[in-house]
């Protein structure tokens, strides 16, 4: 099913343009033009016409409103035309009628119409228009292949994202007809629950709380199966976005671990702050309490010089006092054990202490009193110096640590200073709680995983009393039987169910690794479809996902044309931008493995390929790797004083003025 | 022995407004704030230290009751009264001791207030004086 004509009528831009494809171009079309052309529009036309997107209400071409009044109306039309493989063409035309408002607004007057007529190989047959034009187009196009017949290549170099997934999806459940499967087991799991219902009724009271036990059960698991589910799905999705990160983050990864350098030094600075602050002020408070001593120490050498003085000239008291003393005398024994007898030497010598004590002048004892406290004092400054000196050493380390700190964050301020520094932390945060949320999710799943087999045997055990309860009756045995059926079936269509998402996962897998390696380097790549619908691609290195930018755009183009394969229609596939975003390096080699694509699509009859470029997209040296496959060139022009895009054939002459195409037409380059 | 009759040792009028502005700046970090003797002996010890003493100090002012006065500081203010003299009998008149340590802790009083009023970190000055009074 090849498109062999386009007709649109006041649709945007596009009042009047008609898109002819000859049999012989129609495998590789070519519709340029610069940026606001028409070439989005064009697309746009073809998802209104063919999968009903919608367009808003106000969708007509501007030039076609100026000439109009009020409560004039204006049809907007886009038909498309197809070529079958039988010689057959259908054609396909969705129109709507609109109000004109003013010179410059309008408003749909109806819902749009859709009409599908089918013209017979042989033109003496009746041309037939269907009855049920949404349902052929639900059969041939259906919508949930939109994203594989209509492409935007800015949108491609993400194709293969999370974002995709639920897209791969609706194609696979699409081609496996799994909405069908879908539908047998629902009915069969009603008729099991309506089956146990009969049985129970049957069977009396106990049958009936035992039922109603088993199917609580079964709700349990099945909440706690979708827990699951929906877990898993966090979890792909927040590994998807955490790999989109590091794609984010790649090149600027020194950058990132930088970036949370710095984060991290202005922590530990403003840390370090609060502590040389607090350690100043304890320092300041110890030595304004316990230091002011010291100040006067000048004038302690003064007491020990008059103490020593003192001391030789026999005035200052022994060290006892004369109360210790006596009560050695009174108790007649020393502290060394010695008896002190009365008259004994021992006790004539302590009274001679005492009476020295008492004769001593007034000036030795408080000069003795002062000497002793001011020897206390100096052990007291000694005491608070070494705590000073201590205090003071951590404080110059502190300061140490933050001119370290800050000479380092010079350095990374220097490296981040023509960055989005803001960014990049915001990335590497959110990577951080994504990461934790990966691991919370899959300590979750480890969890409910265990929970769900408890649960498995609780409802066997459910299941076993409902059968108990029932036992006896024969109608119960009967209507058992339905409802044993009705289980299998429904396990049965769960397991087809399966095995057909399987078998189209693998036809997709094999069918992309075929075309992929004929475009790639042999046996580099090799795809894997998951479970849940992710496309990865697998190096022969074992790593995952490390294709170029081209490549992977390459690869989005392989399994869109994969899928019609295996699909078995033979849809065509328009792309808006095909290079994207793409560096002029990675143009080259898409462009070079587009062209194989191309050549590669001639083999499988029937697929078509437009592309829709602007002028720095199809350039004489993109435009050289597709000459062999004879494509119908042709451009978008716009005439500004009507406001309307037309259609010419060749290159755009106005193109031709400028650059590349210049040195082109003046024969400079081939 | 010849007691005093004081109560209190005082220091400069002069300088009433400026003792609160000093406990002020020099209170710590809980804000707590030196009591009349930590003051009176941090005068002291600058006044001391830069050898400046202003004249005796008519009573009107207390700086501190004498009962508050720990063993310590009076064997201290006995230490600098005995430096100041040379003699050791100085101890025995307890007004001696106190009117020379009064004038020098007026001294002292006298300089942190200056360095106050001329703007001057005060608390840093005085720690950076007595750190450097750790040297042996």
């Amino acid at each position: 099913m090849k498109i062999s004509s386009i007709k649109i009528a006041n649709f945007k831009l596009l009042a009047d343009i008609t898109v002819e494809i000859p049999a012989h171009q129609s495998g590789l079309v070519f519709i340029n033009g610069l940026n606001g052309h028409g070439k989005t529009t064009l697309k746009s036309s073809l998802e209104w016409c063919l999968f009903g997107a919608n367009q808003g209400n106000d969708f007509v071409s501007h030039s076609t409103l100026k000439g109009k009044q009020p409560g004039d109306f204006v049809e907007v039309s886009v038909e498309v035309e197809f070529s079958n493989s039988d010689n057959s063409k259908t054609y396909v035309k969705r129109f709507q009628t609109m109000n004109v408002l003013d010179g410059s607004k309008s408003s749909p007057s109806s819902q749009p119409s859709l009409l599908i007529r089918i013209q017979p190989a042989n033109p003496a047959d009746p041309t037939e228009i269907l009855d049920n034009p949404d349902a052929w187009l639900e059969k041939n196009l259906p919508k949930r292949l939109l994203s594989y017949v209509l492409f935007d290549g800015e949108q491609m170099e993400k194709f293969f994202d999370s974002k995709v997934k639920s897209a791969v999806e609706d194609a696979v459940r699409e081609i496996a007809g799994i909405d069908l499967f879908d539908n047998v087991k629902k009915k069969l799991d009603d008729i099991e629950s309506k089956t146990n219902q009969k049985i129970a009724k049957l069977s009396g009271g106990d049958a009936s709380a035992r039922l109603q036990d088993y199917e609580r059960d079964i709700r349990l698991g099945e909440i706690l199966a979708q827990d699951f589910e929906t877990n898993k799905q966090n979890l792909v999705a927040a590994e998807a976005r955490i790999k989109v990160i590091d794609k984010d983050l790649a090149g600027l990864e020194n950058l990132s671990e930088v970036v949370e350098e710095d984060e991290r030094l202005n922590d530990d600075l403003r840390t370090l702050a609060t502590r040389r602050r607090e350690a100043q002020l304890e320092f300041e408070s110890r030595i304004l309490v316990t230091g002011v001593f010291s100040l006067l120490k000048p004038a302690f050498k003064a007491v020990e010089t008059q103490a020593s003085k003192a001391a030789k000239e026999g005035w200052l008291p022994p060290q006892f006092t004369p109360a210790s003393l006596r009560a050695l005398l009174d108790s007649g024994q020393c502290v060394c054990g010695e008896v002190l007898a009365e008259d004994s030497a021992s006790a004539k010598h302590i009274e001679r202490v005492i009476e020295q004590f008492e004769t001593s002048s007034e000036i030795g004892q408080v000069l003795q009193a002062t000497s002793d406290e001011i020897k206390l004092t100096s052990l007291s400054i000694q005491g608070a110096s070494d705590g000073a000196r201590l205090l003071n050493k951590r404080i110059m380390e502190l300061n140490t640590d933050e001119s370290r700190l800050l000479a380092r964050r010079e350095v990374i301020s220097s490296v981040i200073a023509n960055n989005d520094a803001d960014s990049i932390a915001k990335l590497g945060r959110e990577r951080s709680q994504l990461q934790k949320q990966r691991f919370d999710l899959l300590k979750d799943n480890a969890q409910l995983e265990r929970q769900m087999a408890d649960h498995a045997a609780r409802i066997e055990r459910s299941k076993k009393a409902y059968e108990k309860a029932t036992e006896g009756d024969g109608e119960v045995a009967r209507l058992r039987a339905i409802a044993s059926l009705a289980t299998r079936a429904a396990a049965a269509a769960g397991q087809i169910h399966s095995l057909v998402i399987e078998m189209i996962r693998k036809k997709l897998e094999s069918s992309i690794d075929q075309r992929f390696s004929r475009l790639v380097k042999k046996g580099q790549f090799k795809t894997e479809i998951t479970e849940d619908f992710m496309i990865r691609t697998v190096d022969d290195l074992g790593n995952y996902d490390n294709l170029s930018e081209g490549q992977s755009m390459l690869k989005a183009f392989v399994f869109s044309m994969s899928l019609r394969d295996v699909i078995g229609l033979r849809l065509p596939l328009l792309v808006d931008t095909p290079y994207g975003r793409l560096s002029e390096r990675h143009r080259v080699e898409l462009s070079q493995m587009l062209a194989a694509l191309v050549a590669d699509s001639a083999n499988y009859d029937g697929n078509q390929v437009i592309f829709l470029m602007h002028d720095s997209e199809y350039t004489p040296y993109t435009r050289k790797h597709f000459l062999e496959y004879n494509p119908l060139e042709t451009f978008l022009s716009r005439d500004d004083e009507s406001d309307v895009s037309r259609l010419g054939e060749g290159i755009d002459p106005e193109w031709l003025k400028h650059t590349a195409w210049k040195d082109w037409a003046e024969g400079i380059i081939k | 022995m010849i007691k005093t009759k004081r109560v209190a040792l005082s220091w400069n009028q002069e300088f009433k407004d400026s003792v609160a502005d000093i406990r002020y700046a020099l209170r710590g970090a809980d804000e707590k704030e030196q009591s009349n003797g930590e003051l009176f002996m941090l005068c002291l010890g600058i006044g001391f230290k830069w050898k400046f003493k202003v004249a005796t100090p008519p009573r009107k002012s207390d700086a501190v009751r004498l009962s508050y006065l720990k063993e310590k500081d009076i064997s201290v203010m006995r230490a600098i009264a005995i430096s100041e003299t040379g003699r050791a009998d100085v101890v025995t008149n307890e007004d001696d001791v106190y009117d020379i340590v009064e004038q020098y802790a007026a001294g002292g009083l006298a300089l942190i207030a200056k360095r106050l009023s001329d703007g001057d970190d005060i608390k840093q000055w005085l720690v950076a004086e007595i750190f450097t009074s750790f040297e042996p």
